[in-house]
């Protein structure tokens, strides 16, 4: 038999201790569930950031311009592979269940892949900022994450997220050197990515967090929240860009960016109504996935060779 | 469909390793989906595909027991100390 | 035509068929029957896009223009519509993924016989791409095949199957279609066998793959006739334009940018 905790006491005693849980083990129901639905919601937003992608690959100006793109969206659908595979092993939901209610609009993903990318620029921007802030919370997870294979898959998803940072850094800084034109499309952009990319670290931690509880996240989202700020207002404004906080301060005894009060109003809308563009790419997801049945029908036929 | 399993080895270097799953109809398709799920960057250039309820897997309480023979170990830090005592009594 | 200006039109032709034909592979991220297809289908587009950008660079130097990436983008996204050299095939928008599969397979059987055919050119620099192509063009035939083997054995499946290569069918020889100067080309060395002399195997490759009677097999093998009313290759289909307009929308937003 697989490992089992006779209490949530010795269970959560053993986390403590740094101990990894495996797929076999018999784990407490409710942490089950818990990793079960972050790895889930990660999953969903890997795949929906590739969708978000994928309306501008075809436009993308240049030939090895666009390989390096779809490099890029590649391994955000690869991620979405890698743990919708780790999901499923925690034998909650299949991974075609997982899909249907992403599909079927059941599934919660991150708020920032409800919006549309209107220009070229917005798909610079989230490259950029929307990657970076996923890398800086890819990473504090891994650190301590208490459920060993998300951990492992999580090295190789942090590792393509590299890439993914430098290409997007890359790209903005031959707009910031370009044309007066490349320069305000891409402050648009940041007028528009800006807080959305912000508010996927989320509000507060709450105290009692199960996910921070259990080692599932190391640490608090506040904490991840001001690590992008302090790290990207300054990048941003170095390349001649303005910063969309009215508020925006920089305290110079704590030698720290303040951005002022975030409001969470549009977050919220988002997450219980659905975004401005969602709707319309997982119904093509949706519509795609209905009509290419017959090929995953065919492909189960039988016993294989 | 079959869940395999996929391990993928570099040319000399280490074992080969588990690097993740997938699902396909037949050993040709996990083949040919594994290289680019899981070898597009040159992650390795060994790869083998092994289906999942082909494998055979201990309980962990068969293994458990092994975790306890430290006569199997030779505690290395015991027989430098006693080196160091033979040292110094020889001097 | 001189002997320049028939390679060039050669080298444009491989080249574009190779730029649309990834283009097209890569509109099918993220929405394949299942996510390990993404991938795989995603790669075999960025392999074809590869193979373009190596043609594009060839056709420079006979140019005498520094292949830069800016360079290649122009040759590959700047010319008026009746300078580009594709097959209908590639610049066909298919219906759905049977169709997708059925040209992946066709298109890339082809493709390996193409790059053989230059796999010894007297264009040494050709010959290199040629070597590093039919590498990648190995695995592209094994993912086609691997998806095949499985779909035409069941019924329902292969029936679909049929039906897409009904629509593929007679787009295969202009797929097959010559350039003008074509003849000279051959004569120097450049390809060892002109193009359409890969219809007649073809035809026979389809028919043993899908099981069917492919009509007039080997009849028109050889002929450099215009009846596609592609005109070698010189004409295009109504599914280019908006193609190329959606390809084209970023860098018309700003002609001097570099992205």
């Amino acid at each position: 038999m697989a490992r089992s905790w006779a209490t949530m006491e010795d269970f959560e005693a053993f986390l403590d201790g740094g101990g990894l849980v495996e797929a076999g083990d018999g784990m407490p129901d409710a942490y089950r569930r818990a990793v079960f639905a972050f790895i889930e919601m990660h999953a969903n937003s890997e795949l929906m950031g590739g969708l978000t992608e994928r309306d501008w690959i075809p436009k993308t100006p240049g030939l090895r311009h666009k390989m390096a793109v779809l490099a890029k969206t590649q391994d955000e659908i690869g991620h979405g592979h890698l743990l919708y595979m780790v999901a499923a092993d925690l034998g909650v939901k299949t991974r075609a269940e997982m899909l249907e209610d992403l599909f079927a609009g059941r599934s919660r993903f991150h708020n920032v892949f409800h919006y549309r990318a209107v220009t070229w620029g917005d798909q610079v921007a989230i490259a950029f900022l929307v990657d970076a802030a996923a890398l800086i919370s890819q990473q504090a997870v891994f650190k301590n994450c208490s459920y060993g294979p998300y951990k492992r898959i999580l090295r190789r998803i942090i590792a393509e997220e590299g890439f993914h940072m430098r290409l997007g850094e890359d790209r903005m800084m031959r707009i910031a050197g370009g044309t007066a034109r490349q320069r305000q499309m891409f402050q648009e952009s940041l007028d528009r990515w800006f807080w959305p990319a912000l508010q996927l670290f989320g509000p507060d931690s709450k105290p009692d967090d199960v996910l921070l509880r259990w080692n599932i996240k190391s640490e608090r989202n506040e904490v991840l929240r001001d690590r992008w700020v302090q790290k990207f207002v300054p990048m941003l404004q170095g390349y001649g860009f303005t910063i969309p906080a009215p508020d925006l301060r920089w305290e110079a005894e704590a030698r720290r960016w303040d951005v002022g009060p975030i409001d969470w109003a549009p977050l919220e809308r988002t997450l219980a109504q659905g975004g401005p563009d969602s709707a319309r790419r997982i119904g093509e997801a949706a519509d795609n996935w209905s009509r290419t049945a017959w090929v995953r029908t065919a492909l189960s036929d039988g016993s294989g060779s | 469909m079959h869940v395999y399993e996929v391990f993928v080895k570099k040319d000399g270097r280490d074992e080969f390793r588990h690097a993740g799953a997938l699902e396909a109809a037949t050993d040709e398709l996990a083949l040919v989906l594994a290289r680019e799920g899981y070898v597009r960057r040159a992650e390795g250039d060994r790869l083998w595909v092994v289906r999942r309820d082909h494998v055979v897997a201990a309980d962990d309480d068969f293994v458990a027991p092994n975790a306890d023979k430290p006569h199997r170990h030779h505690d290395g830090a015991a027989v430098a100390a006693r080196r160091k005592a033979a040292r110094q009594s020889r001097q | 035509m001189s002997g320049q200006g028939a390679i060039r039109e050669y080298l444009l032709a491989f080249a574009d068929d190779e730029h649309l034909m990834g283009q097209q592979h890569t509109e099918w991220i993220g929405v394949a029957p299942f996510l390990e297809e993404d991938l795989a289908f995603s790669s075999i587009g960025q392999d074809e896009l590869g193979h373009a950008a190596l043609l594009y660079e060839l056709v420079l130097e006979l140019d005498g223009i520094e292949p830069t990436d800016t360079a290649v983008d122009r040759l590959a996204y700047g010319r008026p519509s009746r300078e580009y050299r594709c097959c209908r095939l590639v610049e066909y928008t298919t219906r759905d993924w049977a169709e997708a599969l059925a040209r992946h397979w066709v298109y890339d059987t082809f493709e390996a016989a193409r790059w053989r055919l230059v796999a010894d050119s007297s264009l040494t620099r050709l010959a290199a791409v040629a070597g590093k192509a039919l590498q990648e063009e190995a695995f592209h035939r094994r993912h086609a095949d691997a998806l095949l083997d499985k779909l035409l054995a069941s019924p329902e499946a292969r029936t679909r199957m049929l039906g897409a290569l009904e629509a593929i069918l007679p787009m295969v020889p202009g797929l097959c279609g010559a350039v003008a100067g074509e003849a000279e080309a051959v004569r120097r060395g450049v390809a060892s066998a002109p193009t359409p002399d890969l219809l007649g195997p073809l035809e026979k490759a389809i028919a043993e793959r899908f099981l069917v009677e492919v009509s007039g097999s080997g009849s028109r093998s050889g002929s450099h006739s215009t009846a596609d009313g592609q005109f070698l290759r010189t004409v295009r289909s109504t599914d280019f334009e908006p193609l190329m307009k959606r390809m084209r929308e970023v860098l018309d937003y700003d002609p001097e940018a570099v992205w």
